[in-house]
């Protein structure tokens, strides 16, 4: 005997597969990357300092990884000590960004569950300016970082 | 019970003269006599039980019955009686079985009747088994007299009761205690029963063998068991099952309840744990890193607690600071924090937040004390600013807050000088005054304003916030207005925040959350964030939980110039709209969460047209595992893609394998822990973590952590990524208490009465004191000790004493027990003047009775003429009257009788009562006059 399932579960189950199939139909498809208008390629170090809420040091490596017309991907690795306690914390997550105008670079770190929005001018092998990351139900983060590509 | 039939038996034949002759010599050697007198006076001649004078003994009859049962009993009449002749038939009952109707009747001849019946009684204590009943003796003339037997086969009652003692148990952790109990057998068998113990875990016997133990129907055995508590065993009631058996059955079953008293838990041994550990990890440079820390966690004493922490050492570099951290070491400045329950002291390392107005968030080095009581509370800071690499720079702060309940309203007012030093200094001058009111439908209103002064302007801020908590429901909705912002130890200049959290049913809840920020930083010269979040959730199952979740938030940034030439404006806004699926089964768990959405990013370059562009950003996580006693082994991936404006994929994919503090098969009492976790993102660029770490117990408290950890993130200046190994020895022992808690003393018998321990006075064993929740019980000595507050008296549980035993009330220290017992005061009213007898009733007669420290004792009239004091401590007592409720003043003849209450049984004195005399006078003098005399004249007065 076939046991009648109950209409909520059924509304659930549906739900369910709506949202699954959704997300499927969500994976993106890629394009062949463009050639690179920019030279980012290779490995930086970071340093960055979080002055609000709480104060942290940053310190890490940002490697830019790929490069596609003025989009640039990588990685960015931190590792974040609490000003007040010492206590220490590793960040790492996707880089996705793009060079805007002649100078400015433009990138989010998915480091947390909200991206950290980097938008810093490029001298020379430095690029320096301010990061804001808006986290749900909580003032926004922010603070200031500098780059400086390592030695080959 | 066979025993007992047979002697019953042998106790018949030898009344009949026939016990040393076997059943055959028996019946040929009887010779009844013929009956001489009528068989009516026959029955009543002889005696039950035993008295036969002869006969011929046929074969029995036998039925079945069941004690407290009537059985009717079919008796053939022997075929060799003369058939031409009458036969008396008399019925002689034996023991305690009774026979129902006459006991003789004549059997007329010719009558051709060949059987009787005969109802029998079996009485309710038979024994179980064949027993002698009755015996049908047939009498006719010219025949001997033929005797058949009735024999019953009474069967079996088992009826075994168990009773508990009626001492209440308790015992001392680590000590033994006694369980007594009786094992009745109200059945009609003997019974051989094995009592089968179902004890707490960690208890043992101590007796190494438990026989069985035979009884008899009607008898009681005391039993006693000695059983071992463990050392480890917590205070409160611990189950203790007896269950009686015979063979396989079960006959009776009790649990017993041991108050179990662990005085450890307010004891030496609950002190502060101390552990002391050295560290040490090469960073990836390959440079030697090490560590000392020490820290000590738990009670200091009574209700203060101790969290100290300090560290010296070497770090040098961010992979040893991680590997520390994986071995449990932190390298930060000392700090110690005192906790008691109205106050708390952190010296060292400390800070705290003063209320939104006068200061979040600030921390230094320096002293911090929160004192709080029913109706006020008051926290100060002093302190220095905690110094960076970049800033050296400290900056002293202090800051007061206190707090007091006026009526329903709390008001509060501070006052903060806050500052710090680094890349973006903060500094606040504040003073402020708030009230938070209880507002309708179960709301707090809070309200505060301050005048905040802060680096490069001053201004007046205020912040309101109305609060509802009630169960699982909660909502708040805050509005500041803060000027200075983050850089005056703010959250944000304006703030505006709504949180709602809702449970709809039993299975459905939402939660909601809004909000809106602005700020101006040293950095940004405006910062302004929003954003909502709504997810509904739906329990499924009891376990699994399905949530929907829509979001979104957004920030526009303004930022200041960092270098000639730079700054700019710039902004966010991300939508997402996901699900979650949380389930578990056991210890096993599953949680997966998806999400879709897109960011959208404009930049404006300082003098510049703005820039926008929208790019997707989705990703799923899902982790599995199972957790439990023995550790935590996950299955970890993340899956997350975003894609630029030419339509270029990023993505990234994340699988790992997590194991924390797994107990090792095998290794016992060694945990371990692992990770290994692969990161592969565009490019072919790979990433990846490798860690492996160990806890391995040594002995005497000492143990060892080791760690290994690969990681790419840390890299050497060379670009290579190395292992980077951590070890940490550790010792960790709990120290005694600086000064043990609670109060002490015995539980001593006071046989004298008088209050106080004297030489020859024993301790009281197992007596249970008790202060507010707390309680001990006394040790062999009577030595106790008590937790609780010390502003209380401790009182004794009179239910832990023995019988006859009571406490002399609460105390502290030494607390006495003392035997009572009941008093009699007969009081006998004398005759007026020694000549007419007085009527009075007596019951509204008050007797007191006083003991050398004052304390009284009331009597109850009990009789007439009787007043008793039920229950009296040993001791010497004076005895007070109040007579005044009665009809007529009686005064108690002096001395009264000093009443000596010395040991367990009753006493009994008599106070002689004597009326008042008669006066008379002979009438000579003026009316109204005084006599001249105040000898009383008596006379005989009878009646009234």
């Amino acid at each position: 005997m076939i046991r009648k399932q109950p209409v909520r579960v059924r509304a659930i189950l549906g739900l369910c597969a709506l949202a699954t199939t959704a997300l499927l139909a969500g994976c993106l498809k890629s394009t062949e990357p463009l050639p690179s208008s920019v030279d980012l390629d290779g490995k930086w170090t970071y340093t960055g300092t979080q002055t609000s809420p709480v104060r942290e040091t940053l310190s890490g490596t940002l490697t830019i990884s790929g490069e596609s017309g003025s989009s640039f991907v990588g990685r960015l690795d931190l590792v974040a000590v609490n000003a007040s306690n010492g206590q220490t914390r590793l960040l790492a997550g996707l880089v996705n960004g793009a060079v805007k105008g002649s100078d400015l670079i433009d990138f989010d770190a998915n480091l947390e569950a909200s991206p950290w929005r980097h938008v810093g001018q490029i001298v020379a092998d430095t690029i320096s300016g301010p990061w804001v990351s808006s986290a749900s139900d909580a003032p926004a983060s922010s603070g200031t970082f500098r780059i400086e590509r390592q030695s080959p | 019970m066979m025993r007992r039939a047979t002697v019953l038996r042998w106790a018949f034949a030898l009344a009949a003269g026939v016990c040393a002759l076997p059943p055959l010599a028996k019946a040929q050697s009887s010779a009844f006599p013929k009956s001489a007198v009528p068989a009516s006076d026959l029955a009543n001649t002889v005696p039950s039980d035993s008295a036969r004078d002869g006969g011929t003994t046929l074969p029995p009859v036998t039925v079945s019955g069941a004690p407290r049962s009537y059985q009717v009993i079919t008796v053939p009449v022997p075929d060799a009686l003369a058939s031409g002749t009458d036969v008396d038939v008399v019925i002689v009952p034996h023991g305690d079985f009774v026979i129902l109707g006459a006991r003789s009747r004549k059997l007329p001849a010719g009558a051709g009747q060949r059987k009787i019946a005969v109802t029998i009684g079996i009485p309710a204590g038979a024994l179980a088994g064949r027993l002698m009943a009755a015996e049908a003796h047939f009498i006719s003339t010219g025949s001997p007299t033929l005797v058949v037997p009735i024999e019953i086969n009474v069967s079996l009652v088992r009826n075994i009761v168990l009773t508990p003692g009626k001492a209440r148990l308790s015992a001392q952790a680590g000590s033994d205690v006694i369980v007594p109990f009786e094992i009745a057998n109200f059945g009609n068998a003997m019974e051989r029963i094995d009592a089968k113990l179902f004890l707490p875990e960690g208890w043992s016997v101590r007796e190494v063998k438990q026989g069985a133990v035979t009884i008899s129907p009607g008898e009681t055995s005391k039993r006693r068991v000695r059983l071992k508590v463990p050392a480890l065993s917590s205070t409160g009631s611990s189950f203790v099952g007896v269950t009686l058996v015979s063979g396989a059955d079960t006959l009776a079953s009790e649990t017993m309840t041991v108050e179990v008293f662990n005085s450890n838990s307010i004891g030496g041994q609950s002190g502060p744990l101390i552990t002391t550990a050295y560290s040490r990890a090469l960073d990836e440079n390959g440079n030697v890193n090490q560590l000392m820390t020490l820290t000590a966690n738990g009670a200091l004493y009574d209700s203060v607690r101790i969290d100290a922490h300090a560290a010296g050492g070497t770090l040098l570099g961010a992979a040893a600071s991680n590997s520390f951290a994986h071995l449990g070491s932190y390298q930060s400045s000392a700090s110690l924090i005192l906790t008691a329950p109205s106050a708390q002291l952190s010296v060292g390392n400390t800070g705290t937040s003063f209320s939104d107005l006068t200061g979040l968030y600030s921390y230094g080095q320096g002293a911090l004390i929160h004192a709080q009581k029913s109706d006020w509370s008051v926290l100060a800071l002093g302190a220095y600013s905690l110094p960076s690499s970049t800033a050296p720079d400290r900056k002293p702060m202090f800051g007061l807050r206190a707090e007091h309940q006026v009526g329903i309203a709390q008001i509060s007012s501070s006052i903060s000088h806050l500052a710090d030093a680094g890349p973006s200094p903060r500094q606040l001058d504040a003073a402020g005054i708030g009230a938070a009111l209880p507002s309708p439908f179960g709301t707090t209103f809070k309200a505060e304003v301050a005048e905040r002064r802060f680096d490069g302007g001053s201004g007046l801020g205020w912040s309101s916030q109305l609060v509802r908590m009630s169960g699982e429901n909660s909502t708040e909705l805050r509005a500041t207005h803060a000027p200075g912002g983050s850089d005056a130890f703010a959250r944000a200049t304006n703030e505006l925040v709504a949180n709602v959290s809702e449970r709809l049913t039993h299975r459905a809840s939402v939660s909601a959350s809004a909000w809106s920020t602005t700020d101006a930083t040293s950095v940004f010269s405006g910062l302004k964030s929003n954003g909502f979040s709504l997810r509904p959730q739906y329990a499924i199952h009891g376990a699994t939980t399905v949530a929907l979740e829509a979001r979104s938030y957004s920030f526009d940034a303004n930022s200041r110039p960092l270098a000639p030439g730079s700054g700019g404006a710039f902004g966010n806004r991300e939508q997402q709209l996901g699900v979650n699926l949380s389930t578990y089964l056991h210890q096993y768990f599953f949680n997966s969460t998806a999400y879709l959405g897109n960011v959208t990013r404009t930049v404006t370059p300082l003098g510049l047209a703005t820039i926008s562009d929208r790019t997707p950003r989705n990703y799923w996580t899902a982790n599995a595992g199972w957790s439990g006693p023995g550790g935590l082994v996950e299955l970890q991936t993340r899956i997350e893609q975003t894609r630029d404006r030419a339509g270029f994929v990023n993505q990234q994919s994340l699988f790992g394998v997590r194991a924390d503090q797994v107990v090792l098969p095998m290794l016992s009492g060694i945990r371990g822990e692992g990770e290994v976790q692969r990161v592969s993102g565009f490019g072919g660029e790979k990433s990846s973590i490798m860690r492996a770490g160990l806890a391995i117990p040594l002995i005497d408290g000492f143990s060892v952590k080791i760690d290994a950890e690969r990681n790419s993130i840390f890299h050497s200046i060379g670009g290579s990524v190395p292992w980077v190994f951590g070890f940490r020895l550790e010792h960790a022992i709990t120290v005694p208490m600086v000064r043990m808690p609670g109060t002490s003393g015995y539980v001593f018998e006071d046989l004298n009465g008088n209050q106080r321990r004297d030489d020859g006075e024993p301790g009281v064993a197992g007596a249970i004191v008790r202060r507010g929740s707390e309680s001990a019980v006394a040790d062999e000595s009577g030595k106790y000790r008590v937790g609780g507050d010390s502003r209380q008296a401790v009182v004794i549980d009179e239910a832990s004493l023995a019988d006859g035993w009571t406490a002399n009330g609460s105390a502290r220290g030494d607390l006495s027990v003392t035997l009572t017992t009941s008093a009699a005061i007969e009081l006998r009213v004398a005759a007026r003047s020694g000549i007419a007898d007085v009527q009075i009733d007596l019951a509204k007669a008050h007797v007191i009775a006083r003991d050398s420290a004052g304390r009284e004792w009331g009597a109850m009239m009990s009789g007439p003429t009787t007043a008793t004091f039920q229950s009296l401590p040993v001791g010497n007592y004076t005895l007070d009257f109040d007579l005044s409720e009665l009809s007529e003043p009686l005064v108690p003849r002096t001395p009264v009788p000093l009443l000596i209450v010395s040991g367990k049984d009753s006493k009994s004195i008599t106070v002689t009562l004597d009326p008042r005399p008669i006066r008379m006078w002979n009438g000579s003098g003026k009316s109204g006059s005084a006599p001249k005399s105040d000898a009383p004249v008596t006379t005989k007065k009878s009646g009234s």
